[in-house]
Order: C-alpha cells, then structure tokens, then sequence
C-alpha cells in the first residue's frame, strides 16, 4: 500500500464522520506524510498502522467528547468539576456502594477540591477499560463529597428555595418592568421595523405592476403602429406594410407578455403578502412560546 | 514501558511538547517529540489534538510552508493554565508515590 492508497482508504472509512472532522484528519494525515518526507513514506505506514485502526481510533476520539460524560471529565479538566459541585444530590444515591473499589488512591481524597485532579489521574490508569476507568473517576470524586458532607445539605436546602423564584408573580413584574424601561427604544424600533417590511413590500408589489403595464404598452404599441400601417397604405404601401408586420410583431411580444406578467404577477404578489404577514407575526409567535 | 499513559498524562504531554514552541508546532513534530518521552501509537495522538483543541486548550492555524499548508497548533490561555494544574498535578502525585517508595508514610 502505497501513500496515496493509505489515504484513498482512510477517506473511505471516514464517510460516516461529519465531514468537518472528516476534512480535518484527512489534512492532519497528509501534513504527516509530507512532514515525514517522501523517503519515510513505508514508514509512516508501518507506524501509524492500518488505515481502519487509524479510522477507528479518530471515530473514537469523536465518540468520547460526545457522551459528554466520560473522558472529558477523565482528562482531569478542571471546571467541569468544580463545577460537579452544585449537584450533588446524585451522589446520595451511589455513596454507599463507591466506599473503596477500584480507586485504590483514596488516601488522596482529603477533602480537598484540588484532589480532584488527582483522582482523575487514578481513573486513567484502566483508560482502556472505559466504563471502569469512568467509574473510578467518579469514585475519586465520589469520596470527597463523603468527606465534606456539608456541601449535599446546603445544596438541598438551596433547591425548594430557587423553584417559586422563577415561578411567582416577580416573573410579570419583572416584565413589566423590561417592558417599560424598553419600550421608549422598543416602539420605534418595532414601527421602523413595520415600515420597512411594508416598503419593501410595497417595492416588490410595484416592480411586478410595472412588469406587467410596460408589458401592456408593448401590446398597445403594436396596435397603434398596425393602425397606423393600415391608414399609410394607400400612401405608401411598402412603408405600410413593414409598419403593419412590425406592429403585429410587437402586439404578439406585447400580449406574450403581458400574459406572462400576469400569471407572474399572480404567483408572486399572494405570496409577498404572505411572507410580509409572516415576518409580522413571528415576534408574537415567538413570544408566546417562551411563555 | 511498564507503566501505562492515561488520557490526563497524554494530554499533559501533548500540552507540554506544544508550548515548548512559541510559534506552535506542527502534527509529525509533536508526535516525534512525544515518542522521545513514551512510548505511543502514532494514530492516538490526532484523537489527542483533535480533542485538546476541542477543548480550546490548543488552537491551529495554517502556515505556508515548502509551498503547501502546514497546520500549526498552539497552546491557548486555557491550555497553559490547564497545563500548569497538570504539572503541579504531576509534582504532588510524584512526591506522593516515591514517599511510599521509599518507605514513609505519608
């Protein structure tokens, strides 16, 4: 297998990913190989293994950021458990049954948030396993919260008191509130917004009017120079005739047209309506979705 | 190698071998870097930088080099002081194994 084959089948295992990914390990890959120089090609191929490993390993790297749960904690970023912190009724339920399995390195969980860090390290050490080396995270963490109880009871109490907050009436008259302090900006704004839409409306609605007259006047025009043709015949009937073919020219164009305007016409116009009516209402119907 | 690397040990590598060059290094670098440490599959390490980018602990960007693009990736704000919390990580978890290597309690 030669570089390009590697790359033609790595693409072909990559179909499934989302294509950004799927860009960004095709353009990794080959900056690898032209880094690697062409003399190391066979080399390259050999370390890096077969393209379904390299493949694999990608879709699972994708896969673990999106559980979202997992590795992302195991990597011993902090925030996420810092943050951990505010829910910790969860870890109620699984006190008893973490009490010292796999997280042989609980003589770390002092108590201490910074621990945290270190018991990720512990999870890692069975990265291979997966849903165990997750456990084992958890575990580590798991202990703390053990150690400093205090933390569940105040976040318990804490709960009922947040729930009628957002409920109550403090809700409208914060509205209101919002409503008032806005309105002087709001009003104009929403009346500018209303114009516009209706000038743009009424823009299109006259581009296709002036479509249809200038269609009308072609025909018209057609008409009047047949006539015109017919009264010069006995003048000059050369001149005559030419002027009567070409009025009967353009009155065909014009009524061509002017059919074909109308329909256009007909098919467009409702349709502006509609669309400037939907743009007015969608403010509403939003709003009555949030609440 | 005996002991094995896990996910946090990889990443703080990874972060380490980057912000080792200011100007950002590139994929082939930084895995040959790696390996001079440990022992690791070539194909680990883009899930690797594909991920620490993710996380905004590292950016890329695209730099003309030998008349075609080269991606560059560099350690972030975030990324260092991830970094920085790996490293002192590091310190604490060494100091800690080898006390009870070397037989005190802790």
């Amino acid at each position: 297998m030669n570089r390009i084959e590697y790359m033609r089948r790595l693409a072909a295992l990559l179909q499934d990913v989302p294509a950004e990914e799927r860009v960004a390990t095709m353009q990794y890959y080959n900056d690898y190989f032209d880094d690697a120089g062409e003399e190391n090609e066979e080399k390259v191929i050999e370390e890096l293994g077969s393209p379904e490993q390299v493949a694999a390993e990608m879709k699972a790297g994708l896969g673990r950021r999106t559980e979202e749960s997992g590795e992302f904690r195991e990597t011993g970023y902090a925030n996420p458990q810092f943050e951990r912190k505010e829910v910790p009724v969860k870890y109620q339920d699984t006190e008893r049954h973490n009490s010292g399995n796999q997280y042989s390195g609980s003589s770390y969980g002092g108590g201490q948030e910074r621990r945290n860090g270190a018991s990720s390290y512990g999870g890692n050490q069975s990265r291979g396993k997966g849903e165990d080396a997750y456990m084992g995270g958890q575990t580590g963490s798991n202990y703390q919260y053990n150690g400093n109880s205090q933390y569940s009871g105040q976040h318990e109490k804490q709960s009922p008191v947040r729930k009628p907050w957002t409920s109550s009436g403090l809700k409208a008259i914060l509205i209101f509130l919002i409503i008032l302090i806005a309105a002087p900006v709001l009003i104009p704004l929403a009346v500018a917004f209303v114009c516009c839409v209706f000038a743009f409306g009424i823009a299109g609605f006259a581009i296709f009017i002036v479509l249809a007259a200038v269609a009308v006047v072609l025909a018209l025009s057609g008409l009047v120079l047949f006539i015109k043709g017919m009264l010069t015949m006995a003048v000059n009937p050369a001149a005559a005739m030419a002027a009567m073919g070409a009025g009967m020219m353009l009155g065909v164009i014009g009524t061509i047209a002017t059919v074909a305007a109308v329909r256009l016409c007909m098919i467009v116009i409702p349709g502006l309506f509609r669309f400037m009516i939907n743009i007015c209402k969608k403010p509403f119907e939003r709003k009555k979705a949030v609440i | 190698m005996v002991f094995n690397t896990g996910a946090a040990l990889l990443d703080a590598i990874v972060l380490a071998v980057v912000s080792q060059e200011d100007e950002g290094t590139y994929g082939y670098k930084i895995t040959q870097d790696v390996k001079k440490a440990i022992e690791v599959s070539e194909s680990t390490l883009y899930p690797v930088l594909r991920r620490l980018q993710k996380d905004e602990c590292l950016e890329v960007y695209d730099r003309q080099f030998d008349g075609r693009n080269r991606r560059y990736y560099k350690v972030t704000e975030k990324g260092l002081i991830q970094l920085n919390l790996y490293q002192s990580e590091w310190k604490s978890y060494c100091a800690k194994i080898n006390s009870i290597f070397e037989g005190g309690a802790i």
